[in-house]
This record gives C-alpha cells, structure tokens and sequence, in this order.
C-alpha cells in the first residue's frame, strides 16, 4: 500500500486548527493521524522557505526552456 | 497555626480551663460552649482581648494576634454552620457534596462543549480517513 504523504496529512491538521471554534489540540490531532507533533511543526515553519524554493524551480524551470 | 508556640507550662494552665477542648503545644481548640459565649460577648461589642480574660484565659498566654484569630474563626463558623461544634470547624458531608455539585446550566455549558468536540473529532477523522485511502 502506498504511504500517504505527510505533507497532506498536516494540510488536514492545519485546516481543522483554523477552522472556527476549534476545541481539538494539536497532539490529539497528530496523535490520531499517526505523524509526529515536531514534525508537524517543523512543515508549518517551513512552509515560507517551501514557497520560495518551489518559485526558485519554476524560475530554472523557464530558464531550461528557453 | 500561629506563630506563638505553648510551652509545657502553659499547655498546663490552658489545659485547667474548663472551655479548653484540646491543647498542643502548637495549638488549642475550643469547646462548643466556649465558642457560643464568644459569640455572644461579640455580639456585646466587648473587645476580643476583654473576652478571653472574662473567659479566663490569660492573654499574655495565647497572644493577641491568636486572640483575633480566635474571634475570626468563630464568627466563620457561624456563619457557615449557624452552629458551633467542639473543637475545630469541620464541613458536614452534605456540604461537601454541595461544592462538589455544578448548577444546571453549568452543566448544560459543559455538555455542549463536549458535544461540539465530539463532533469536531468525529469531522476530523473523516477528513483524515478520505486523505489516507
């Protein structure tokens, strides 16, 4: 069976830590989907250097293209 | 406890009065008799000093500071029981059922609580499931 990526997994944790009125912790959520609670907080502090770097790919991307 | 400690002659002459309950060398508890009579001579508006030398108790003995806290217990204890007991104030079971017992609409705040975090969990989950299939 094909392991879920972890990077979506944290994407459904985030979404139900915004949402309104959000009685759930971040353990128990973590705890539930079976990731780690560091690890969860090392993608929500990355999440910058991640959109900067996948901005970084397009650019090469175009400079290998034309 | 206060900070006035009893030595063992002074544990001896408190121990001769007839209103004495229990006396350590740390502390001294009254009887029910006692504490009715204080409350009563309070209600007077005798000095609290005044009081325990009617009483015959020697203030030099249990301080004043002890003698104020003495007048501050019983007006508690009344206030609380209506009543006073021997010795020291304890709380019936009842009233001690009562603190431990919430209002209805206490309850009514908690039990939504845990409603919409049931419901929040049960929500999660499937998002959780839908993402690892």
């Amino acid at each position: 069976m094909k392991k879920t990526p972890p990077n979506e997994i944290f994407q459904v944790i985030d979404e139900t830590l915004l949402s309104h009125d959000n009685k759930l912790s971040i353990s128990l959520l973590c705890n539930i989907a079976g990731v780690s609670r560091a690890g969860y907080y090392h993608w929500k502090n990355n999440e910058e250097i991640r959109y900067y770097k996948e901005i970084k790919d397009q650019e090469d991307f175009n400079i290998i293209l034309n | 406890m206060a900070l006035k400690l009893f030595t063992d002659t002074e544990v001896e002459i408190l121990k001769n009065n007839q209103y004495t309950y229990n006396v350590t060398n740390k502390s001294i508890k009254f009887t029910a008799e006692f504490k009715q009579l204080f409350y009563n001579k309070i209600q007077e508006r005798l000095h609290t000093p005044k009081i325990i030398e009617e009483l015959g108790y020697d203030i030099n003995i249990l301080g004043i500071k002890r003698s104020y806290g003495i007048a501050l217990h019983i007006k508690e204890e009344y206030r609380v029981n209506g009543e006073f007991h021997e010795g020291r104030m304890t709380s019936t079971i009842e009233q001690r059922l009562a603190k431990n017992e919430i209002s209805p609409s206490k309850a009514l705040i908690q039990m939504n609580t845990r409603v919409t975090y049931l419901e929040q969990q049960i929500e999660y989950l499937k998002k959780i499931l839908q993402v690892d299939s």
